[in-house]
C-alpha cells in the first residue's frame, strides 16, 4: 500500500466516525483526533473500513455502560444506551471533551452525569386502585338498554317498529289534510 | 371594614332556591309571553295539528334563548352589585389576615398527538410563572401522553429532556406516555391517578393548549385548602392565540360577552357547578374514590366508554356531596380554539356524540337535580340544531301551503285588537321580542363593559369595540344556520351508530377552496333549494328566512375567507376584533409568544422517528426511557427484525405508524437500528438516512455539524431559564411531597 493509499483509506474511514462523534457533540479537533487513532488502528491491521465506526461503538458502550447501570436483568445494549443517554445529555463530549471515553471523570462531570435522569416517571410505591363504581342507570335507561338489545337480536323486530313509525307519520299528514 | 370571607358551607339552601327560582322565573314569564303571542298568531292556522307541532317547538327553542338571556341578566346584575357574594373566590380571607398555606399538587397536562413545540411552550411558560410567586415547591408537572404519532412522541421526550435539562427540573417535571390508551383521556387520567395520585392531594387539570398563571395556580390550591368541601374549581378560561378571521371573532365574542355569561351561570348553579375538562382544580381523593367511569350499556356510538367524561365526572363528585364550582372572576387562566369553520365543526362532532351519551346517565339514581340538568343542557346543546332545523323546514311548509290556499297567516281578530294594534304589529313585536333576547345579552355585556373603569379602553375604544360587535354580530349570523346543519348531521348520524374516531385538534392552518367545496356543498345546495322553493310557493317569507338561507348559500367562500389568517392579522393591525390579552397581554401570554416564536425561527427538523433512529442523542434518550422486554418471543424479535430491515433499505416512510411505535417501544431494536444506520455503506441505506446522515457530517473546515438536541450548557444554566432553575432550587421538595397523601392505598 502506498502512502497516498493508505492516507485515503485513513480518511475514508475516519470520516464517518468523525461526523458520529460531531453529532454526539465533540468539538471538531477532538473528533478528528479521535477518529484518525480509530481508523488508524482499523487501516493498519487491514480490517474493513466500516469496523472503524463499528470499534468506536463497542467502545462507547462500554465506557457509557456504567453510567446507566440502574436495573437489575438488563442488556448491556440498554444499560449502555441509557449511560449513553446521561453522557450526552449532561453535555459531556462538548463541556469536558478530554474526558470523553475517559475511565476518569472530573467531579463536574460526573455531578452533572448523575444529574441526568434517567426516569421519566417517579416510582409507583404509592399506586392506588380506582375502580368505577357502580351506577343505576335508573329505569328509563333499563328500558332502554332492553329495547335497544332486543332490536340488536331480532332486526325483525326493528324493521317492523320503523315501519309502524312510518305509518304513523302518514297517518299524521292524512288526518292534518282530510279533517 | 372588610366583609367575613364567604363560606360556602353556610350557604341556605333558602337562598340557594331563591335564586334559582328569580332565574328560572324570569325564563317562564318570558317563555310564556312568547309562546302566547305564538298561539295566537297560530290559532287561525287550517292545519291545526301542524301549527301545533310549530308552537311546541317554537316554545322550546324559545325556552332555550330565554335561559341564555337570563345568564346575561343575572350575570349583568350579579357584576353590579360589586362582585357577587356567593362566589367561591371570596372565600379567601384577607390576605393581610395571613395566607392559606398551599398543599401537594400535580398538573396534569394530557396530550395526544400535539405539536411539541406548543406543548412546551405552554409548560414553560407556566414554570417560570410558577417560578416567580415564590411556592413552586409544591408543584409538580406531569405531561401524560396518549399520543400514537411516533414522530410525536419522540419529540414529546425530547422536548421533556430539554426542559428537565435545561432548567435542573429532574424531579418535578415528568413524562408518561401510555402504550395502549383505553377510555382516552378519562382513562389516561385515571392512569395517572392510580399511579401518583396518592402522593398528592390536588391535580390541576390543563389541555395540551391551555396556559395558566403561577398567581392562579397558588390561588386555586388555597382555595381548595379554604373549602375542604369543594371537590372541583373549575375556571372561566379566555380564549388566546387566535390568528384566523373566525377564531378572532370568537375569540372576541368569548372575552366580551362570555364574564357576564359566566357570572350569571355562577348565580344559579354555586356549588352545583359543571366540570369542563381543563383549567380546573380537583381535590385528588373523591376524584379517585367516586369519579371512575363506568362503561355504558350497549355498544358505541351511545354506549360504550364515555366520551364526553367531565359532566359525568362532575355530576359524580355532586352526587359523592363534594361542591363543584365554577370561579368565573379569576383570570390567568386562558385555551385556544380551533382556527376554521372546519375544524370547529369537527370538535363538535365529537362533543355532540359524547353530550347524546349522557342521555344514558341523565336518569341514573342518586344524581343532584341540578346534575341532571348540566346533563340536559350538554345533550340539548346539540340536539336544539335539530328542532331549529325542523322548526324552519315546518314554517316553510305553513307558509307554503298558506300561500297556495290563499289565506292569511295573520289571525282575525288577533290578541293585539284589544289594545287596538294590528296582527301585523302582533307579528312584529314577537320577532322583536326575540331578537331582543337575542342581542339584548350582547348589548348588557358591553353596558357592563361601559360602567367598568377602563372598560372600553380594553378593548382598544368604543370606536373598535363596536366595530368588533358589528362585525361578530354579522359573523355569527352566518354561521349560525351552518353549524346547525351540522350539528343536526351530527345527532343524526350517532342516533343511527355511526362514531367517531379520536383525532387530534387543528391549531393552526388555513381551509383550502377545494377542502371548503367538498365540506360546504351540501350546505350550498341546500340553501339553493330552499330559496328556489321559497322564491316559486311564498315569496313573502324569504325576507324573513334571508339571514339562515343567506348563510347556507354563502357557506362555501365564508368558510374559506374566515380561515384566512391574513384577513385575521390585518383587522388586529387595526385593533378590530382585538381582546385585552391581545392589546395588553400577560407576561406568561409574552412568554409564551416569544418561545413559540423561537421554535417557529429554529431550523426544521427531521421527523421524530428518524431523529430517533439517526441522532445520538435523541436515540440514546428515547432507548433509555423505554422498558426493556428480556424474554421476549422469537416471533416478536423476527418481527422486529424484518421491520429495521425493512425501515434500512426502504426508508422510513415504507413503515406504517403501528409498524414505527413497535420499533420505538423496544430499546434493543432502536440500538441496533442506530448503529446500523450509521455502519452500512451508503449504498445499502434508502435515500431518507443518507439525507440524514448527510447534515450530521461535519464541514470540510471542521465546524461542528447542526445538532438541535439539547445538553447542559457550559454555563451551568441558559440565561432565560436561569431564574426558573435558581427558584426550583432555592425551593426543595416539602415533606409532604414524600409520603402519601390522603388517598387509600391500593389494596
Amino acid at each position: 500500500m502506498t502512502p497516498d493509499e493508505r492516507s485515503a483509506r485513513l480518511e475514508e474511514c475516519a470520516r464517518p466516525i468523525r461526523a458520529y462523534l460531531a453529532a454526539c457533540g465533540l468539538p471538531p479537533a477532538q473528533a478528528a483526533a479521535l477518529a484518525r487513532t480509530h481508523a488508524r488502528d482499523v487501516v493498519d491491521r487491514h480490517l474493513p473500513l466500516e469496523q472503524g465506526l463499528a470499534a468506536l461503538h463497542d467502545r462507547l458502550d462500554d465506557w457509557a455502560a456504567p453510567y446507566g447501570t440502574t436495573f437489575r436483568d438488563e442488556s448491556h445494549a440498554h444499560r449502555a444506551a441509557r449511560g449513553r443517554a446521561r453522557v450526552l445529555l449532561a453535555g459531556l463530549p462538548a463541556r469536558w471533551p478530554s474526558a470523553f471515553l475517559s475511565p476518569v471523570l472530573p467531579a463536574p462531570a460526573r455531578a452533572a452525569i448523575s444529574a441526568i435522569p434517567l426516569h421519566a416517571t417517579p416510582d409507583l410505591r404509592d399506586t392506588t386502585s380506582m375502580v368505577p363504581q357502580p351506577l343505576d342507570l335508573g329505569p328509563v335507561s333499563e328500558v332502554a338498554e332492553g329495547t335497544w338489545r332486543t332490536y340488536d337480536k331480532w332486526p325483525v323486530l326493528r324493521a317492523l317498529t320503523i315501519w309502524l313509525l312510518f305509518f304513523c307519520l302518514l297517518a299524521a299528514v292524512l288526518y292534518t289534510v282530510r279533517f | 371594614m372588610t366583609h367575613p370571607p364567604f363560606q360556602p358551607a353556610l350557604i341556605t339552601p333558602a337562598r340557594i332556591t331563591r335564586r334559582r327560582m328569580a332565574v328560572l322565573t324570569f325564563v317562564v314569564f318570558m317563555t310564556g309571553l312568547a309562546s302566547l303571542l305564538m298561539a295566537d298568531l297560530l290559532w287561525g292556522s287550517p292545519v291545526k295539528g301542524w301549527a301545533w307541532f310549530a308552537w311546541g317547538l317554537f316554545t322550546v327553542l324559545f325556552l332555550l334563548v330565554a335561559f341564555g338571556a337570563a345568564h346575561a341578566v343575572f350575570g349583568f346584575m350579579a357584576r353590579r352589585g360589586g362582585v357577587d357574594g356567593c362566589s367561591i373566590l371570596q372565600s379567601l380571607p384577607d390576605p393581610a389576615e395571613g395566607e392559606v398555606p398551599l398543599a401537594p399538587t400535580a398538573i396534569v397536562l394530557p396530550v395526544h398527538n400535539e405539536p411539541a413545540d406548543r406543548i412546551f411552550a405552554g409548560i414553560e411558560s407556566i414554570l417560570r410563572s410558577l417560578a416567580r410567586t415564590g411556592q413552586p415547591e409544591h408543584f409538580h408537572f406531569f405531561i401524560l401522553s396518549d399520543s400514537t404519532d411516533p414522530d410525536a412522541w419522540v419529540e414529546e421526550e425530547l422536548g421533556w429532556a430539554r426542559l428537565v435539562v435545561e432548567l435542573g427540573l429532574a424531579d418535578r417535571l415528568f413524562y408518561r406516555r401510555r402504550r395502549a390508551n383505553p377510555n382516552k383521556k378519562a382513562g389516561n387520567i385515571a392512569d395517572f391517578c392510580r399511579r401518583w395520585g396518592r402522593r398528592y392531594r390536588y391535580m390541576v387539570v390543563l389541555d395540551a393548549d391551555s396556559i395558566m398563571s403561577g398567581a392562579t395556580l397558588v390561588q386555586l390550591v388555597r382555595l381548595m385548602e379554604r373549602n375542604p368541601a369543594v371537590g372541583l374549581i373549575q375556571t372561566a378560561p379566555s380564549l388566546i392565540r387566535a390568528e384566523s378571521y373566525l377564531a378572532r371573532t370568537l375569540q372576541f365574542a368569548a372575552s366580551l360577552y362570555g364574564p357576564v355569561f359566566q357570572a350569571g351561570l355562577n348565580y344559579w348553579q354555586l356549588g352545583e357547578g359543571n366540570y369542563w375538562g381543563h383549567n380546573a382544580i380537583i381535590r385528588v381523593g373523591p376524584f379517585i374514590k367516586h369519579c371512575a367511569l363506568p362503561g355504558l350499556p350497549g355498544r358505541e356510538p351511545f354506549g360504550g366508554h364515555i366520551l364526553s367524561h367531565d359532566f359525568v365526572e362532575a355530576a359524580l363528585l355532586r352526587r359523592a356531596g363534594w361542591g363543584v364550582w365554577l370561579a368565573p372572576e379569576l383570570g390567568g387562566t386562558h385555551e385556544e380554539l380551533p382556527p376554521t369553520l372546519i375544524d370547529l365543526a369537527r370538535r363538535d362532532r365529537r362533543w355532540s356524540q359524547g353530550n347524546l351519551q349522557h342521555i344514558w346517565i341523565l336518569f341514573a339514581r342518586g344524581l343532584h337535580g341540578i346534575s341532571r340538568v348540566h346533563l340536559f343542557l350538554g345533550v340539548f346543546s346539540y340536539s336544539s340544531s335539530l328542532l331549529w332545523l325542523t322548526s324552519l323546514v315546518l314554517g316553510t311548509l305553513l307558509a307554503i301551503g298558506f300561500a297556495r290556499t290563499g289565506l292569511t297567516f295573520l289571525p282575525q281578530p288577533a290578541l293585539a285588537d284589544a289594545v287596538g294594534a294590528s296582527a301585523t304589529l302582533q307579528y312584529a313585536c314577537l320577532t322583536a321580542f326575540t331578537f331582543a333576547l337575542l342581542f339584548g345579552p350582547k348589548f348588557l355585556a358591553v353596558l357592563d363593559l361601559r360602567l367598568r373603569a377602563g372598560g372600553l379602553a380594553s378593548f382598544g375604544g368604543p370606536a373598535r369595540l363596536w366595530t368588533g360587535v358589528l362585525l361578530e354580530v354579522l359573523t355569527s349570523a352566518l354561521l349560525a344556520p351552518v353549524l346547525m346543519l351540522f350539528h343536526a348531521k351530527f345527532v343524526l348520524a350517532t342516533l343511527f351508530g355511526r362514531g367517531v374516531r379520536w383525532g387530534t385538534q387543528r391549531r393552526a392552518g388555513c381551509t383550502t377552496w377545494a377542502e371548503a367545496f367538498s365540506v360546504h356543498w351540501g350546505h350550498t345546495a341546500v340553501g339553493l333549494a330552499w330559496t328556489a322553493l321559497l322564491a316559486a310557493f311564498a315569496p313573502g317569507l324569504l325576507p324573513w328566512m334571508s339571514p339562515v338561507l343567506l348563510g347556507l348559500v354563502l357557506s362555501i367562500p365564508f368558510s374559506q375567507l374566515t380561515s384566512r389568517t391574513s384577513l385575521g392579522q390585518a383587522l388586529a393591525r387595526q385593533g378590530i376584533l382585538s381582546t385585552p390579552e391581545e392589546l395588553t397581554p400577560s407576561r406568561e401570554l409574552r412568554e409564551l409568544a416569544a418561545l413559540l416564536a423561537a421554535a417557529e425561527a429554529a431550523p426544521a427538523r427531521r421527523p421524530g422517528f428518524v431523529r430517533a433512529v439517526v441522532e445520538p442523542r435523541a436515540n440514546a434518550l428515547h432507548c433509555a426511557l423505554q422498558r426493556e422486554r428480556r424474554r421476549q418471543p422469537a416471533a416478536t424479535r423476527a418481527r422486529l427484525a424484518e421491520l429495521a430491515e425493512k425501515a434500512l433499505r426502504d426508508g422510513p416512510a415504507a413503515l406504517g405508524a403501528a409498524e414505527r411505535n413497535f420499533l420505538l417501544s423496544d430499546p434493543v431494536a432502536m440500538v441496533r437500528l442506530h448503529r446500523d444506520v450509521w455502519t452500512r455503506p451508503p449504498g445499502a441505506l434508502a435515500g431518507a438516512w443518507r439525507e440524514a446522515l448527510a447534515a450530521h457530517a461535519p464541514p470540510p473546515s471542521g465546524g461542528h455539524a447542526a445538532d438541535p438536541v439539547p445538553t447542559v450548557p457550559a454555563s451551568a444554566a441558559p440565561v432565560a431559564g436561569a431564574a426558573v432553575q435558581a427558584a426550583f432550587r432555592a425551593s426543595p421538595h416539602p415533606a409532604y411531597l414524600t409520603v402519601a397523601a390522603d388517598v387509600p392505598a391500593q389494596s
